[in-house]
């Protein structure tokens, strides 16, 4: 359902980035981990792991339109992996176990319908753990803290009942374009209006 | 019949009871009298809530009470007003207990005296409360106004749990009680010993079941109060006018009301209705262990939750286990006055937190899961273009802490409502403040004032700055409750208008 894509609005910034932080758990097997990470198709970031956990932080710019992240593992070959009898028993892994913005977790149910890990002829929507080489990504669009949110409120919209908000999904998709355009039209009646001070 | 009935005129939300009638109802209870309970609120909701979450035509009335528009009022509640004279008449009683929640109920309060009256009804009526101690410009209190209209033969200004009971024992020379024998109007001393004078109150007869419970609890919220006074003087604030000192109740007695309120009820959800729940630390501390200890000792109280107001103060004072202990006793939300994002400004007002103080707060709140409401508003008369730029940027700035629920949303009230008996109102000429004399005998607050000393901040500068606030809400997501309503009575605004705080 994308009925918060109709009535987002881009609030207009005062602060032009957020931080986004990726939390990741990596295994060493014969070597580290390597990743990349991609912003809008340029990179950002071309990373090998050093230790189990690693915290990387990004820039986002707060800016309209679709935005795309990804996260491209690679670099992992035979060497990485030991079998015994046809079992693994060791393998280098990457997964990723919080994605943060601006000190504040995404909800897990958020990153489980909105992003996917794209192998070979495969892909996994939600999944974090990164066995093999492959990208993992993540579409949004405007700010990123904002569109988070309206994924929450959809997502809770399922449980909970509205009460005297002024925009909600209950009351429609269009809503947020709608009370902005309330409020705008009572700006325009007020600088029409001569009080009498 | 009862020999009391208890009325509170307490139209404000629909989402929990008042105290007010609760408190009434213990005292009756303390002093062993039959009564009976009615809250214009509830008969409110009853004769208008179409759906569970159909507010609309509440709204109105609340809107037309807010406005002190007495031929709307008539109007959407003429008939439930009626229905409660009908009822108070079947009930016979030998007292009327009134309530009145706030300066803005008394149209509604008055002209349900006067159907009271001119129906025959016999009962003393004796009225108290916020809205009864409010005054006009030239001191003369509601209670006074309703006295010498002859539509009550008593009220009370200050604290009722000790006159009250001795009143209703037959005692009538008491200071604190007004009436036509006693032409000079008195207030009750401060109660100092809060903890042995307190009169619990009882929710065993209010209809919990008719509120809306917005915290989407299973059971009612029930409202208790374990404190009276402020340890701050917020220059907008006229708590410090009806409870010059800060006194508490020990942390344990609250614990143990919560027990008590439990068992009567099976509620487990509680809003500690002070101005603060956190005045006394030691007090607070005291609670909060003690709710850990009675949430061990009976398992059927762990959801035991409770939200309230709250001050904001340094990371020394609040330090993590402060925070950690809240949560763990079972603290799952607080309302903080962050009034502003501008830091200048908030000391203007006496808040006496900084910014940083804030951002701790918080990361601590995030942390522990304790969620906030904000409480905010804009034309404070030192308010310039620079602190209101300042208080959009903290909206963005903290906008990332509405994902994981540490920002509940915002309770703006609007635009600032100068109140008589305020820091800022006896301040107002060392301020620059100048209110007319037409608007000082007014009674119901609307002042209209302007600060010669910020002389950009008109009431069209104020009205604008809270719809560019409500547009900035919107645009990043801040739930701000009860904002539809505020547009709509935002709509009537003309030359004369003179904006109320929500």
């Amino acid at each position: 359902m994308s009925c918060m894509n109709n009535c987002h609005m881009e609030p207009t910034s005062l602060q032009q980035h957020d931080t986004l932080l990726f939390k990741l758990r990596a295994n060493f097997c014969n070597a580290w981990p390597k990743f990349k990470i991609l912003l809008d198709q340029a990179q950002v970031i071309d990373y090998q792991c050093s230790q189990e956990i690693t915290e990387i932080n990004i820039e986002i710019p707060k800016s309209a339109g679709p935005h795309h992240v990804e996260l491209h593992r690679y670099g992992k070959d035979h060497q990485h992996m030991i079998f015994q009898n046809d079992t693994i028993i060791a393998d280098q892994v990457l997964e990723i176990v919080d994605v943060v913005v601006n000190g504040v977790r995404i909800p897990e149910y958020i990153l489980d319908k909105h992003t996917r890990f794209s192998f070979q002829d495969q892909t996994h929507m939600g999944s974090r753990y990164f066995g093999p080489n492959g990208v993992w990504s993540w579409e949004y669009s405007g700010s990123l803290v904002t569109w988070v949110l309206d994924q929450k409120i959809l997502h809770e919209a399922q449980y909970t009942q509205d009460y005297e908000l002024p925009w909600s999904c209950n009351l429609g998709p269009d809503s947020v374009n709608k009370i902005t355009t309330e409020i705008s039209e009572l700006l325009t009646k007020l600088e029409n209006t001569k009080f009498n001070e | 019949m009862s020999d009391i009935i208890c009325l509170s005129v307490d139209i404000i939300n629909p989402d929990k009871p008042t105290a007010s009638l609760a408190f009434l109802a213990g005292i009756c209870e303390h002093v062993g009298m039959e009564y009976g309970v009615l809250s214009c609120n509830e008969q409110v909701i009853l004769h208008t809530r179409k759906h569970e979450t159909d507010n609309s035509d509440y709204n109105k009335i609340y809107n037309a009470v807010k406005m002190g528009d007495l031929d709307t009022i008539i109007s959407l509640a003429g008939l439930v007003m009626d229905h409660m004279v009908e009822q108070i008449q079947a009930a016979q009683p030998k007292y009327l207990l009134v309530s009145l929640f706030s300066y803005m109920q008394f149209p509604f309060a008055r002209e349900l005296l006067v159907k009271i009256r001119s129906a025959g009804i016999t009962a003393t009526i004796i009225a108290g409360g916020p809205g009864i101690q409010s005054a006009d410009g030239k001191a003369v209190t509601n209670g006074k106004k309703l006295l010498n209209d002859e539509l009550i033969d008593f009220y009370v200004l200050g604290e009722g749990d000790e006159i009250l009971p001795k009143f209703l024992q037959g005692h009538r020379d008491m200071l604190g009680l007004n009436s036509n024998e006693y032409p000079l109007e008195t207030w009750v001393p401060q109660i100092s010993d809060l903890e042995n004078l307190y009169v619990r109150p009882s929710y065993k007869k209010i209809n919990t079941d008719i509120y809306q419970n917005l915290e989407s609890k299973t059971k009612p919220v029930l409202s208790i109060s374990t404190s009276r006074g402020c340890v701050r003087s917020c220059s907008f604030c006229d708590v410090g006018k009806s409870w010059p000192k800060f006194r508490f109740r020990s942390g344990q007695s609250v614990a143990e009301e919560i027990l008590s309120a439990y068992r009567d009820t099976g509620s487990v959800n509680f809003t500690l209705v002070d101005s603060l729940i956190n005045g006394s630390l030691k007090s607070f501390n005291e609670f909060n262990n003690a709710m850990v200890a009675i949430k061990s000792q009976n398992p059927d109280m762990a959801d035991f939750s409770y939200n309230g107001m709250f001050i904001v103060r340094d990371k020394k004072s609040h330090n993590e286990d402060f925070f950690r202990l809240m949560s763990q006793a079972g603290c799952d939300s607080i309302a903080i006055g962050v009034e502003t994002g501008s830091e200048r400004l908030r000391m203007d007002m006496n808040k006496k937190f900084t910014n940083a103080d804030l951002d701790h707060h918080f990361e601590m709140c995030s942390k522990y899961g304790i969620q906030n409401a904000l409480l905010m508003f804009v034309g404070y008369p030192t308010e310039t273009d620079e602190d209101f730029q300042q208080t959009l940027s903290m909206l963005e700035k903290y906008q990332p802490y509405l994902i994981d629920g540490t920002i509940l949303g915002i309770n703006f009230t609007g635009i600032f409502s100068m109140l008589v008996d305020t820091p800022v109102y006896d301040d107002r000429q060392q301020l620059g403040i100048h209110i007319s004399q037409d608007d000082l005998a007014h009674n119901d607050n609307k002042l209209k004032w302007v600060n010669h000393n910020n002389p950009d901040l008109t009431v069209k500068k104020r009205i604008q700055r809270d719809l560019l606030f409500r547009k900035k809400a919107a645009e990043l997501r801040y739930p701000i409750p009860y904002s539809r309503r505020y547009l709509e009575y935002l709509a009537h605004m003309g030359p004369d208008f003179v904006p109320v705080s929500d």
